[in-house]
């Protein structure tokens, strides 16, 4: 569903000039759920950000169901964000003038849906991630854990076909995280639905089913993980790293 | 997309509506100067029209000829003329009336075919009268009573219990008899209701001048052809002999065309004002789109196009525009009411028009919906580069909070609009003598000028900061160096604020230096030129055209007795048709007794160099001395010869001299008055100049001032007997109160400004609220915090200042040098107005500190804690 050929990302950092991808093969598939981890600086942000087209490679192909982000207009993306790509960030990227049902009702709202029916389908996603009874609650009124969960049920209000998160636990304790790991685990649907987490936590990337190593704007390796504990996806990855792996 | 709007830029309005009040109020302001000054300019121009040309919008074609005035005899001719249906002679005064309370009230004299039957609602508008005042008017004239039908409003006026009462007229008193009332309705209601009616052939006699009025109004046939029957009133009247024909809209164009420039002034101010506010707009939505950077980034990544991101700062921008100039139009309406007083009185005491009154509402829908237009499109052009900055965000760079790129395109682009204006003025001020509206021109020109510094202004603030930093760091080595480093790196946020104070204080400064300019000019000229120990008019202090009275000429055999031994120089001014460049221009003529003026002059220690051009003018019949600025103004050289119409057709005069004057402001034609009595109609007086015999102290100049002012000779006529001291310091007050107006809409635009300061102020702390934060967390106290803000106010004030007070007397040269002289001919000296400007500059930066109070106390108030979190 979602692929990089040969993908190099440059970008200027003042007088800086900066290679952020330095030549990156990747395909997710649907219904997979990858994990990209390496240290910071390395490059695993710019890569989710070239996945969910929020920005285009410098050389290469970024494709999406086939279709190479560079050919597509700026428009052609934005629709693809808005309805097929949903975004989790670290800091959650909540607009604070918005309570939780609007900032959920956001890419609804973009899509010219009426204000009412676009708070109805945002109230039913925020149920989705247990969080109805903070819906009229602006971001500061709420913790760490609710902002990232607010920030999950407005990702998958548009019932997007990849799910693209940002060290989604970066900035959470570990009982939280482990929730929000939990629930992100939740989302892909066989053949149906992606998701691809960055992170630098060994903890959060055993959740998915595959690890891609980056370092350096390379990928260094990837590992899958084991098929006995694919089975059944309520499995605890805390309790069990066993991942088979091979060199990039 | 409205959902949207509402959702997110309601909701953000309402967050920052400090903010968001600031550009409202600048929005608002903006409107206020634009609407008060177009409807008080449209008051003013309607006032002059009715006084200059009083229901000229009845006829079909008017016949006028200045003051001389056309022959009634004309009327008949002209009656025969095919094509024409009638013609009606038509005369006009402004005489004074006495009162019941004994005082002079200003009223208009019209002389007119009194209308009957099926006339009375036709020609002369909405005046009816009524039989019985026709039969009592018919009474009255059997009784040689010389009957008067009076205006409803001055009738509550006059004495009661009695049908006789006096008016004042060319210098003489008359004894009028009232015969009825009317109300004055439609067209002569704007006349103010001070109006007597009489017949024309009496009103005719009563102002002096028997067998002619003021005009001939011409109704043509329905379907007449109007070129045709214009030529043949022409050749009828002798081509030109008699008077020029007109329709009443030429007539009024005329009009309008002297009173352009004071157009063009107004609505450049209020332009002005209105392009303050924009680059305050500008400024306020530059910083929100940065402050929303991350915003926009979140934004995009849930799917926000970059259309709808401008959309939305466009929308907010549109809002604010239109809720400002709806708040602006009702107070500017109000401002125009509330001045319309004091105004009025300055232009009825100048001009000697018919009161200022406020249009109807209807009348000036235009004028609110082109202001409505222009606040809107204000905070709309101003949102377009902010929006498409917002809209061009990369959602990456944005999300990851990327810094944005230095700004080198908009500063570049700024740099560039400033270069190309300056071309552009430069470009119109050299090519203006080939383009067409050359004085539009001139005007454009200074525009572009005016635009390109601010915007250069707004370009070298962080220069000007840089500089300022190592005097900020020496008295206050930790606020003033913070403060300057402030506005140093951020040359976006204050260097328009900076250009908006600058602005504001170069208008100001410029003003002052063109009332100084005027002062040093016209003070010198009254001390060389207007030699005389008194000066006398009637019925009010010496004013260009207004509410003095004429005298008659024998007033001066009784002044002679009254001052023995002193010379008389009589002046009378007339408003002469001189036929010039395909066109009859009004001119001012000042007819005067040469002679006189010579031989009291020559007895005086240092008489004037150029006096014997007087005794020539005085000598030599056919001969005219033009004041510099006519000659500048015309391009009259020694030994052209003029040709002016008088009352037997044209008279030809011969340029001898051009001498310094100042007393018309399109120039003046000086003849002598014994050569042309007849030709001019010089009947009366209108100014008498009085030199008291040789060695006269001041002492006795004044016992002499009072003696006469409280005799009984001043008490019949309403003599004004001015010292040379009085006439200066009396001419004075009148150039200040002339361009007070443009000081008010100047204080307005200062206002705009200090909202400018506030929201850049306000602006950088919440930018620096971390910074702030951090200072505290430091060990900075409350006052520190306090000092650094106010500081950073108090360096904006001082910048645009001082650059303000550079680029005003810039603007002074050339308001003088090029736009009076284009205007008038008039070469002033440039003086700069340095007491002025230093006040003005001084009020401008405790303008600046004071609106750095407010965000100053709102940094003292962060809560250090909140301050510097992160997130």
């Amino acid at each position: 569903m979602m692929e990089l050929r040969g993908v190099t990302k440059v970008y200027q950092q003042g007088r800086r000039t900066v290679h952020a991808v330095r030549g990156v093969d990747l395909r997710v598939d649907a219904g997979e759920y990858v994990a990209i981890m390496g240290p910071s600086g390395s490059g695993k942000s710019t890569l989710m950000h070239l996945l969910g087209a929020l920005d285009t490679p410098t050389t290469g192909s970024a494709l999406f169901d086939g279709r190479d982000l560079r050919a597509m207009s700026d428009k052609e993306r934005s629709l693809l964000r808005r309805t097929r790509v949903g975004f989790v960030f670290q800091f959650f990227n909540l607009l604070p003038t918005l309570t939780a049902v609007e900032n959920v009702a956001l890419p609804l709202l973009l899509g010219g849906q009426a204000r009412q029916a676009a708070r109805k389908s945002a109230f039913d996603a925020l149920e989705r991630v247990g969080l109805g009874d903070r819906a009229d609650h602006f971001p500061e009124e709420m913790s760490g854990g609710e902002m990232q969960r607010t920030a999950i049920a407005r990702a998958l209000i548009s019932e997007p076909d990849a799910i693209l998160c940002d060290e989604p636990t970066g900035n959470l304790d570990s009982a939280t995280s482990k929730d929000i790991l939990s629930l992100l685990r939740s989302l892909p649907e066989a053949g149906k639905r992606a998701v691809v987490m960055v992170t630098h936590d060994p903890l959060a990337a055993a959740y998915g089913d595959r690890v891609v190593h980056i370092r350096d704007g390379l990928v260094e390796r990837e590992e899958t993980r084991r098929a006995a504990v694919l089975v059944g996806q309520d499995s605890d990855p805390d309790t069990h790293l066993g991942m088979s792996g091979s060199e990039s | 997309m409205f959902s949207l709007f509402r959702t997110l830029s309601l909701r953000y309005l309402q967050l920052r509506w400090g903010l968001n009040v600031l550009v409202v109020l600048s929005i608002a302001l903006g409107v206020v100067v634009w609407v008060a000054t177009a409807t008080l300019y449209e008051s003013l121009e309607s006032s002059i029209l009715v006084s200059i040309n009083p229901l000229a919008g009845v006829a079909d074609l008017l016949v006028s000829n200045g003051e001389v005035g056309v022959p009634r005899a004309a009327e008949a001719r002209l009656a025969a003329v095919p094509g024409v249906r009638a013609v009606r002679p038509f005369l006009i005064e402004s005489v004074r009336v006495v009162g019941g309370d004994g005082e002079r009230h200003p009223a208009l004299l019209f002389g007119v075919e009194l209308p009957k039957g099926e006339e009375a609602g036709g020609w002369m508008g909405d005046v009816t009268v009524s039989d019985g005042t026709l039969v009592n008017y018919g009474v009255a004239r059997l009784l040689k009573q010389k009957p008067v039908v009076v205006g409803r409003a001055l009738d509550a006026l006059l004495p009661q219990g009695g049908k006789k009462f006096k008016i004042l007229a060319a210098g003489a008193t008359h004894e009028l008899t009232r015969v009825g009332t009317v109300e004055a309705g439609g067209p002569v209601a704007a006349l103010g209701g001070n109006v007597l009616l009489m017949e024309c052939d009496l009103a005719a006699q009563v102002v002096g001048r028997p067998g002619r009025v003021s005009r001939l109004d011409v109704l043509l046939e329905p379907g007449a052809d109007v070129a045709r029957a214009t030529a043949a009133i022409r050749a009828e009247l002798g081509a030109g002999r008699d008077g020029e024909v007109r329709t009443p809209r030429a007539e009024d164009d005329r009009v309008r065309e002297a009173l352009a420039p004071l157009k063009i002034g107004s609505l450049i101010v209020s332009t002005g004002a209105l392009v303050v506010g924009m680059f305050l707009v500008f400024n306020t939505l530059s910083v929100s789109v940065a402050e929303r950077r991350h915003d926009i980034g979140v934004l995009r990544s849930v799917g926000a196009t970059r259309d709808q991101i401008r959309r939305l700062f466009q929308g907010e921008a549109l809002l604010l525009g239109l809720v400002g100039s709806l708040l602006g139009i009702p107070l500017g309406i109000g401002l125009a009411r509330v001045l319309l007083g004091p105004i009025g009185q300055m232009v009825i005491d100048a001009l000697g028009t018919v009161p200022m009154r406020a249009p109807p509402l209807a009348d000036l829908m235009p004028t609110l919906a082109t202001a409505l237009v222009a606040g809107v499109a204000t905070s709309v052009v101003a949102s377009l580069l902010p929006a498409l900055r917002a809209a061009g965000e990369e959602p990456a760079d944005a999300v990851r909070r990327v810094p944005s790129p230095a700004g080198l395109p908009a500063r570049a682009l700024q740099l560039a609009a400033c270069l190309a204006l300056l071309a552009l003025g430069v470009f119109l001020f050299a090519a203006k003598d080939h383009l067409p509206a050359r004085r539009y021109v001139v005007f454009a020109a200074i525009g572009c000028v005016f635009l390109s510094a601010f915007l250069a202004i707004a370009l070298s603030a962080a220069a000007c900061a840089r500089l300022l930093r190592p005097l900020a760091q020496l008295v206050f080595p930790v606020e003033g160096r913070l403060a300057a480093d402030n506005l140093v790196r951020a040359p976006g946020r204050t260097g328009l604020v900076i250009a908006a104070l600058a602005a504001c204080v170069a208008l100001m400064a410029h003003t002052a230096g063109i009332i100084r300019s005027n002062e040093v000019a016209v003070v010198g000229w009254l001390e060389r030129a207007v030699t005389a120990d008194l000066v006398i008019t009637s019925g009010g202090p010496v004013s260009a055209t207004g509410q003095t009275m004429s005298m008659p000429e024998g007033i001066l055999d009784e002044l002679a007795k009254e001052l023995p031994g002193a010379r008389l120089v009589p002046i009378t001014w007339r408003f002469v048709e001189w036929p010039h460049g395909g066109d009859d221009l009004p001119t001012s003529v000042a007819a005067l007794d040469a002679a006189a003026y010579y031989d009291a002059n020559r007895e005086r220690p240092s008489p004037r160099p150029d006096l014997d051009v007087f005794r020539r003018l005085a000598e030599e019949r056919g001969t005219a001395v033009v004041s510099d600025n006519f000659a500048a103004l015309y391009r009259v050289n020694v030994g052209d010869v003029l040709t002016l119409r008088g009352v037997d057709g044209l008279i030809r005069v011969e340029v001898i001299a051009s001498v310094e004057d100042y007393a018309a402001p399109r120039g003046l034609i000086l003849l002598h008055r014994d050569h042309y009595r007849r030709e001019l109609n010089l009947t009366v007086v209108d100014l008498v100049d009085v030199y008291l015999p040789a060695g006269t102290d001041a002492a006795h100049v004044e016992a002499a001032r009072a003696g006469l002012a409280q005799s009984s000779l001043a008490a019949e006529y309403a003599l004004v007997p001015l010292t040379g001291g009085e006439l200066r310091e009396h001419i004075l007050t009148m150039i200040r109160r002339v361009y007070s107006v443009a000081y008010l809409q100047e204080i307005v635009v200062g206002l705009v400004a200090a909202l400018g300061v506030v929201a850049a102020l306000m602006i950088s702390v919440i930018q620096r609220r971390r910074e702030l934060g951090l200072l505290r967390a430091v060990g900075a106290t409350q006052g520190q915090v306090l000092r650094t803000v106010l500081f950073e106010a108090l360096f904006m004030g001082l910048i645009g200042s001082g650059l303000g007070v550079l680029f005003g007397l810039l603007l002074e040269w050339y308001a003088v040098r090029v736009i009076l002289f284009e205007e008038s001919g008039f070469r002033f000296p440039v003086v700069a107005p340095w007491r002025e400007a230093g006040l003005i500059a001084a009020l401008a930066v405790a303008t600046a500190t004071l609106a750095g109070l407010m965000p100053a106390l709102r940094a003292v108030r962060l809560h250090i804690a909140d301050a510097i979190a992160y997130e």
